[in-house]
């Protein structure tokens, strides 16, 4: 058998099963393959990631201290990067640079930042470094300076840290108490106030006349919505005023101070004190909001729970495969 | 032995009453079977031909001709009409005459609205009228005395008492004095006014066959409205002695000028420089023995309307060539009125016109898509006509003061079967082409619905998808289906039918976002790869034959394919890291810029990639049924075979795909129904871009992808919306062919090789 010639064994039919085997083969590399790019780089996304301090020395400038994620590595030509109107130190024919994540975008304009690898100095990791995830402009890196309330320091230094956790569960439960009351309550009222109107509509086109018993009868049904708006206006102003309690000082990588409101974060963990047992609670608790929550800031963060209920509503209506198109 | 017979059978006897409820109930259940399977196949049919129904439905109107009928006659005073004008809402008319009585009366019953009186001076006779764009409304009457007066129209509307109720006026946007046009006081024989804005431009000839040009700016004073004051530049246009114009028109745009002379030349000049215009062509525009009889602008200022003594409207349009010179090229012509054309009248917002020649008849037309629409008697012959802005009414008023108003009914003139699928020559292209472009950002747009760049483009994309799915989907299913051991077997199929449930969308945004970038980075790898899978795979095949047959034999037959995943994986990756030297060493550095280089245009979003993933997306569908097809090929013909001696390959070409050949040819047309039906992957793969190009490194755009972009954004009955509808159609149309085509052989193979 090991003496088979090559054209024999061409003969034989056998490289054509072989090519039908590959094309399997080709199939299932690609299947799983794409199932795999996927999840990896969709399931990457929830992990609390490090955060790194980059001394980087740019020539001809200062050092700064950049604090943030790593969230890409490149290899780029040096003619790539003349184009950008960066010039690499003699010989060197390509470079490495990481994508980092800066965040503070209020602040730095740009959430994002190429550092090239040439010059970069010390790489640091302190386990201070605060990730805070807030309602507008982003994420926001920096260290934690004190906890405020009405303007005043209540605590500052090792202790902070606990306090602001305290802190912003109850402004967070002030957070869905507003939106309850807004949504829920309020938003009743303003069904009842739109059925009014629409009534009155009804009214117009019938041409009843303007002093009649049902006009009266709609003015009286608004009134009595006014009056509980009121008092839900009265309640909804002292939530407001009560999650408008407590600020945080943080300072960000560059040594500006800056208050933020804790009416405007969401989230706050120290990514470089977390094991690993406290990443994966972190990792999951991530993947459920986005799951289950409701979108921000133009669907760019948040959740993606009303798209989830309208897929499924949607195969519910339908009672068969999703479409294929 | 207990003796079965009917007697001591478990059945009762067969007459007793449980019996016949027992009948009774399986007849029943039988009957509702039979009409529930009826009734549910009969429902599908009928869903089917109602969606049909209803995509002709909406496409229909879009055939139907135009219609004209007579909504109101009526008499007004005699005054030898010489312009008419009708307004927005075919309720308000103008009529100017040679003598300066302006008169605004009613479209519908001829009563005077309003006659108000221009500042003619006493001194001065009117020696020429002329219109400027029907949409600015604004008109000029040259004097004898070489001065010229520009005013306009203007309607204003209030709703007392919720009630429509409009006011006309004349108003004066140059000043009630009169403009002197010609330095040297000669009568203006013939005129025209181009005002806007910023600049009114009027051209003259005089009664001394000169040609004079005027621009006129007007300076509005900062503080008062009613202030302001006028830069005039004049120059002079040389004529040829022997020529007696006949014809003077300026485009909306005030850059170019056409004279028409009584020879049949017309003369274009370039009037964008008014203090030094320059003539670009001089041509003769129709044989001899046929004379120029009217001239007009189309909507848009690009293309002029000839009408001549022989009934023929042509159009003429300045055409580009190689060295950017503009030549005037009669592009189309109408030739199916034959007495001499007595007045042209141009759509508002459409590349339509209304023809009124000698003998009465009307004629509406529409350029682009070469179709005459309608051609009736319904005026006299020697009327004055107007169209409505909307092109939905025709006001007449004869010399006698006979007038009448006439309702259009003409929705969807721009599309025939010639627009549709024929190349046509669009204003300012150099030759006829198919093009989609089906809006923009003007008004005076010229729409092009060519569906046939779409067509192709999904011709285009279905290709490449069966390429790269047909070879995978049929030999890993024949694979699979024959030689693959059971233990695997039951782990390959249903992970390749799980490609199946992947959304396309999903595809379509990885294709885009993601393979795009990485294909036009590593183009020399992924062709590389594409060389050598099957190059290493007979490699690898022919090395594992040649392994002692100890190690050989630890793996049981029909497991090759998980042999050669690492040989795939292997490939792949080295491929992709040789990517970068290839592209060095053979194509200096850059791949896709060599390419351009060489004449074949790159885009990063390209037909090899939506190839890829279209491919990937079809496979499943295609290895399913051929796979179901050739595992269900009865064991006896393939254990026969191998009896007689046939290699495992020989029996497989030889028998099994014969016997299966109905099963996979039906795989391969569903798989081309879905590549041609699909979406979402063309949608954000492709680019977009609907050109008619075969080059696999183009876009393109396809009819589905089309359609749902579009869509959203037409407006309902709008031609565009209907073209649309037509779009799907088509893809309905095809769809529909492809399969029933497919099944008809299907069967007709299925009887053929079932007696194998």
């Amino acid at each position: 058998m090991s003496n088979k010639s090559f054209s024999s064994w061409l003969k034989s039919g056998s490289p054509w099963v072989w090519l039908n085997a590959g094309a399997v083969s080709i199939s299932l590399v690609m299947v799983v393959g794409l199932l795999s790019l996927i999840a990896v780089r969709g399931l990457s996304h929830f992990w609390p990631a490090d955060l790194m301090a980059v001394t980087y020395t740019e020539p001809g400038k200062e050092a700064v201290i950049l604090v943030g994620e790593k969230i890409d590595t490149e290899e780029v030509s040096a003619q790539q990067l003349s184009r950008t109107g960066v010039v690499l130190p003699d010989g060197q024919a390509s470079a490495k640079r990481i994508l980092l994540k800066v965040g503070n975008r209020d602040y730095f304009g740009l959430d994002f930042r190429w550092v090239n690898q040439p010059w970069i100095g010390e790489i640091t990791y302190p386990q201070a470094l605060l990730s805070i995830e807030r309602r507008e402009w982003g994420h926001f890196y920096g260290r934690l300076l004190s906890v405020k309330q009405q303007g005043e320091i209540v605590v500052s230094g090792e202790d902070a840290y606990q306090e602001l956790q305290l802190r912003l569960k109850r402004s967070n439960k002030l957070v869905s108490e507003i939106k309850a009351l807004e949504k829920g309550e309020i938003g009743k009222i303003n069904a009842g106030l739109e059925e009014i109107r629409l009534e009155r509509r009804k009214l117009e086109l019938r041409e009843v006349p303007k002093a009649s018993i049902q006009y009266a009868e709609l003015i009286e049904s608004e009134k009595l919505l006014d009056v509980s708006y009121k008092a839900l206006q009265q309640n909804l102003a002292e939530l407001y005023q009560a999650l408008n309690r407590d600020q945080m000082m943080v300072v960000m990588s560059d040594g500006r101070e800056v208050e933020i409101p804790f009416a405007k974060v969401v989230e706050v963990y120290q990514p470089n004190a977390m094991n690993l047992f406290e990443k994966f609670g972190v990792y999951f608790h991530e993947l459920w909001k986005f799951v289950s929550g409701d979108p921000r800031e133009a669907n760019t963060e948040g959740g993606v729970f009303p798209a989830i209920f309208g897929t499924v509503m949607m195969v519910m209506i339908h009672r068969s495969k999703l479409s294929k198109e | 032995m207990i003796e079965h017979s009917i007697n001591n059978s478990v059945l009762p006897p067969l007459d007793s009453p449980l019996a016949k409820r027992r009948r009774a109930w399986r007849e029943l259940k039988d009957r509702l079977a039979r009409y529930g399977v009826a009734l549910g196949g009969m429902a599908v049919i009928f869903a089917i031909v109602l969606i049909f129904f209803y995509l002709l439905f909406v496409v229909m109107p879009l055939f139907h001709g135009a219609d004209m009928d007579v909504q109101a006659e009526y008499k007004v005073e005699e005054n030898t009409t010489h312009h008419l004008t009708l307004n927005e809402y075919n309720d308000v008319a103008l009529s100017l005459n040679m003598q300066g009585q302006v008169r605004f009366f009613s479209a519908q019953d001829g009563h005077i609205i309003l006659e108000p009186t221009l500042p003619l001076p006493a001194e001065v006779a009117i020696s020429s009228f002329s219109k400027g764009a029907p949409s600015t409304g604004v008109f000029a009457y040259g004097f004898d005395d070489g001065s010229a007066l520009v005013f306009k129209q203007d309607y204003k509307i209030s709703y007392p008492e919720d009630k429509r109720f409009i006011t006309p006026r004349i108003e004066y946007p140059l000043g009630k004095e009169l403009l002197v046009v010609d330095a040297k006081g000669e009568a203006l024989k013939l005129l025209s006014v181009q005002s806007n804005e910023e600049q009114t431009t009027l051209a003259a000839v005089t009664s001394d066959n000169r040609l004079v040009l005027n621009s006129i700016v007007r300076e509005q004073d900062f503080m008062d409205e009613e202030l302001f004051t006028i830069e005039q530049v004049r120059s002079h246009i040389e004529l040829p002695a022997l020529t007696q114009a006949t014809h003077l028109k300026i485009d909306i745009d005030q850059r170019e000028l056409y004279l028409v002379d009584n020879k049949g030349m017309i003369a274009y000049y370039d009037i964008s420089n008014a203090a030094a215009p320059r003539l670009v062509q001089h041509i003769k525009a129709v044989p001899t023995g046929v004379a120029i009889t009217t001239l007009e602008f189309l909507t848009g200022g690009i293309s002029i309307l000839v009408g001549r003594s022989d009934g023929q409207v042509d159009q003429w349009f300045p055409v580009r060539d190689t060295e950017n010179n503009y030549t005037l090229h009669n592009v189309r012509s109408f030739s199916e009125q034959t007495a001499a054309i007595v007045a042209i009248s141009p759509e508002y917002s459409r590349k339509g016109f209304v023809a009124l020649d000698e003998e009465g008849l009307v004629g509406i037309y529409h350029t682009t898509a070469e179709r005459t629409l309608l051609i009736e008697p319904l005026v006299a012959a020697d009327a004055v006509i107007a169209l409505s802005p909307r092109a939905n009414g025709l006001l007449s008023v004869t010399a006698t003061g006979q007038a009448k108003l006439l309702s259009i009914e003409n929705e969807h003139p721009e599309v025939s079967w010639h627009s549709l699928w024929e190349e046509v020559w669009y204003e300012s292209r150099d030759k006829p082409e198919h093009i989609w472009q089906s809006s923009s950002a003007s008004n005076d747009f010229e729409p092009k619905f060519s569906l046939t760049p779409l067509t192709f483009g999904t011709i285009k994309a279905a290709f490449y998808a069966m390429v790269v799915a047909v070879p995978l989907g049929i030999l890993g299913a024949i694979f699979t289906a024959y030689f693959m051991s059971p233990s695997m077997r039951k782990v390959v199929k249903p992970t390749i039918e799980i490609m199946e449930a992947l959304p396309t969308v999903i595809l379509g945004f990885l294709a885009g976002l993601w393979l795009a970038p990485i294909v036009e980075g590593n183009l020399p790898g992924v062709f590389s790869i594409l060389i050598m899978l099957p190059v290493m795979t007979v490699l690898s095949a022919w090395l594992w034959s040649r392994l002692p047959s100890k190690l050989r034999n630890k793996i049981p037959d029909g497991w090759e394919a998980a042999i050669l995943i690492p040989v795939v994986i292997m490939v792949g990756v080295l491929s992709m890291m040789i990517s970068p030297t290839l592209e060095l060493w053979l194509f200096d550095g850059n791949m896709p810029q060599w390419l351009t280089s060489i004449g074949v245009d790159f885009d990063q979003r390209n037909s090899l990639v939506v190839g890829l993933v279209m491919g990937f997306a079809v496979i499943p569908t295609i290895f399913s049924i051929t796979e179901d097809a050739i595992f269900g090929v009865p064991k006896h013909l393939t254990i026969g075979s191998l009896a007689l001696g046939a290699t495992p390959w020989q029996t497989l070409t030889r028998v099994v795909l014969l016997t299966a050949s109905p099963g996979i040819f039906s795989a391969v047309m569903i798989g081309l129904g879905r590549a041609v039906g699909e979406t979402m992957i063309v949608l954000m793969a492709t680019g977009n871009t609907p050109i008619m190009d075969f080059n696999i490194f183009e876009g393109f755009r396809a009819l589905s992808a089309n359609i749902a972009v579009e869509m959203p954004e037409a407006e309902v009955a709008s031609s565009h919306y209907r073209v649309l509808f037509l779009a799907a159609l088509v893809l309905f149309m095809v769809t529909f062919i492809f399969n029933t085509v497919a099944e008809v052989i299907r069967q007709r193979l299925r009887t053929k090789y079932s007696s194998l």
